[in-house]
């Protein structure tokens, strides 16, 4: 580091100590606008992550039926013709389950019903045990935790109130999938919605077909697996739908934030500016010196502000917070949040401060080398 | 430089240093512990398709009327988001749900 960029730190670091009003304000300013944005971005990339993960851990295909345009369930004897056609029969290599919802006593709840080779688990349990006999389900935490759940517990849902259920274990809280669900057998799941014979979905682990006969399958509802990797990170990365109020509101709270970099101690500004001109700094020397002083407010606000977001996150678990970005949380949520901080949301925020700072500043130099020092004295 | 602003670059320092040894925590934990009981779990429910289901109410692709008045998919919280994720609670495919005894008579009555 050179002497004369040593001497302009110096003095930036000064001037930021002997206005550190307007430099705490405006801190504080930057803060409380890169908060929500940092904390958005995270919870995105937390979501994005879980959703990945879903993704890879399914199967190479995925394969949905057909109703009214839309996908609709699809029959066990149809894929059991799929099975032969492909002479996969008794191989287990596709596998039906359903994914339907249903009604627990107030609440809207997701019910899985799983062949019986995946319903045995294992699945993370908080509780009791993995699913060992008929009419036994796992229930997730946040459902447990309402409605006071525990192992040996019987219950039965309005939709199908003939049917009785024991609860076997409690889901652990993993993600945001186990909260409010429902795991049961293919069979029971069947029964309990009154469509026996039918599936939601079917998992397939291979396809030994050509690639051209595959395409052809594609477009009666097989799914691969790259394909709802790419539909998912498409769907992150172009809508972003989520963050657009959080720039409309980082973009109306920097209009008075500029009004401060720009108003508060402008006077001073051009004055200090005004003397230090007439003293023999040159203006590549003044523009320097306000860019370290613009750089020290926004590296304070940028990472101000990531760290206040990391402990309200991993510390309150996004209370308050976490329901505008999940649907359905509550206000304070039972099941972790899943955030993921990366480097690259602080460094845009720092980024954002500096050049609305740096921005501000230009006037006042430009003015202060202007002046003439009598004038700025006076 | 004075002892005010070494004081000032110290406590800087300090704050981008914590900063990013937290994001490397973090991404530590990511890597490490944090997704072990996720892939478990989506292993054994067979993954892809699960859809965000913290709160099913929530803009299932078929909204139901007798769950929600509007389709508020649309419009909560930001519209213009995919469906095709954790923080949207619809699922890839459709499986209807029977409608309870007396729920037609109900709507007809409304």
């Amino acid at each position: 580091m050179s002497t004369s960029f040593r001497n302009l730190l110096s003095s930036a670091g000064g001037r930021v100590i002997r206005n550190w009003e307007v430099s705490l304000t405006l801190i504080l300013c930057f803060t409380a606008i890169l908060f929500p944005l940092i904390t958005a971005l995270a919870i995105s990339k937390g979501l994005r992550c879980q959703a990945l993960i879903s993704v890879q851990s399914g199967p190479a295909w995925t394969m949905v039926g057909e109703k009214n345009g839309s996908s609709g369930p699809i029959s066990e004897a149809a894929l059991k013709a799929l099975e032969e056609e492909l002479g996969l029969s008794g191989k287990k290599e596709i596998t039906g389950r359903i994914i339907g919802r249903t009604t627990f006593i107030n609440r809207v709840v997701a019910l899985a019903g799983l062949d019986p080779s995946r319903v045995a688990g294992p699945f993370p349990l908080d509780q009791g045990r993995q699913i060992h006999r008929e009419k036994e389900v796992l229930v997730g935490f946040s459902l447990a935790k309402t409605f006071h759940l525990h192992p040996g517990v019987q219950f039965s849902l309005p939709a199908n109130p003939g049917v009785i259920f024991t609860v076997a274990g409690v889901l652990k809280p993993a993600s945001l999938w186990d909260s409010e669900l429902l795991v049961m057998s293919l069979s029971e799941a069947q029964t309990f919605f009154r469509k026996n014979g039918f599936v939601t979905e079917a998992a397939v682990a291979t396809l030994p077909l050509p690639s051209d006969r595959i395409q052809g399958l594609e477009g009666k509802g097989l799914i691969p697996r790259e394909k709802a990797h790419q539909w998912l990170n498409k769907g992150y990365q172009a809508t972003g739908g989520i963050f657009i109020p959080f720039w409309i509101m980082l973009a109306a709270l920097t209009i008075p934030a500029l009004l401060i970099s720009s108003g508060l101690g402008q006077s001073e500004t051009t004055r200090e500016i005004s003397l230090l001109f007439s003293l023999g700094w040159s203006r590549t020397e003044m523009m320097v010196f306000k860019s370290l002083e613009c750089g020290i407010i926004s590296l304070g606000a940028a990472a101000l502000a990531t760290l206040c977001s990391l402990a309200w996150m991993k510390g309150a678990n996004g209370m308050l917070i976490a329901r505008f970005f999940v649907a359905e949380v509550g206000l304070v949520p039972d099941f972790p949040i899943p955030t993921r901080y990366l480097p690259l949301p602080t460094l845009a925020g720092w980024m954002f401060v500096f050049l609305i700072t740096w921005i501000g500043s230009l006037a006042a130099v430009w003015s202060g080398t202007k002046k003439a020092p009598y004038g700025a004295l006076r | 430089m004075t002892r005010k602003e070494t004081i000032l670059f110290l406590i800087l320092g300090l704050l981008c240093f914590s900063t990013a040894l937290l994001m490397v925590w973090d991404h530590w934990t990511w890597e490490q512990g944090k997704t072990g009981d996720i892939k478990a779990m989506q292993k054994a429910l067979g993954g892809l398709g699960m859809g965000a289901i913290a709160g099913p109410v929530w803009n299932f692709i078929n909204y139901d009327p007798r769950i929600m008045s509007y389709d508020d998919a649309l419009t909560w919280p930001i519209p213009g988001g995919y469906s095709f994720g954790p923080d949207r609670t619809a699922t890839i495919t459709y499986f209807e749900e029977n409608p309870q005894k007396g729920w037609m008579e109900a709507r007809r009555n409304q």
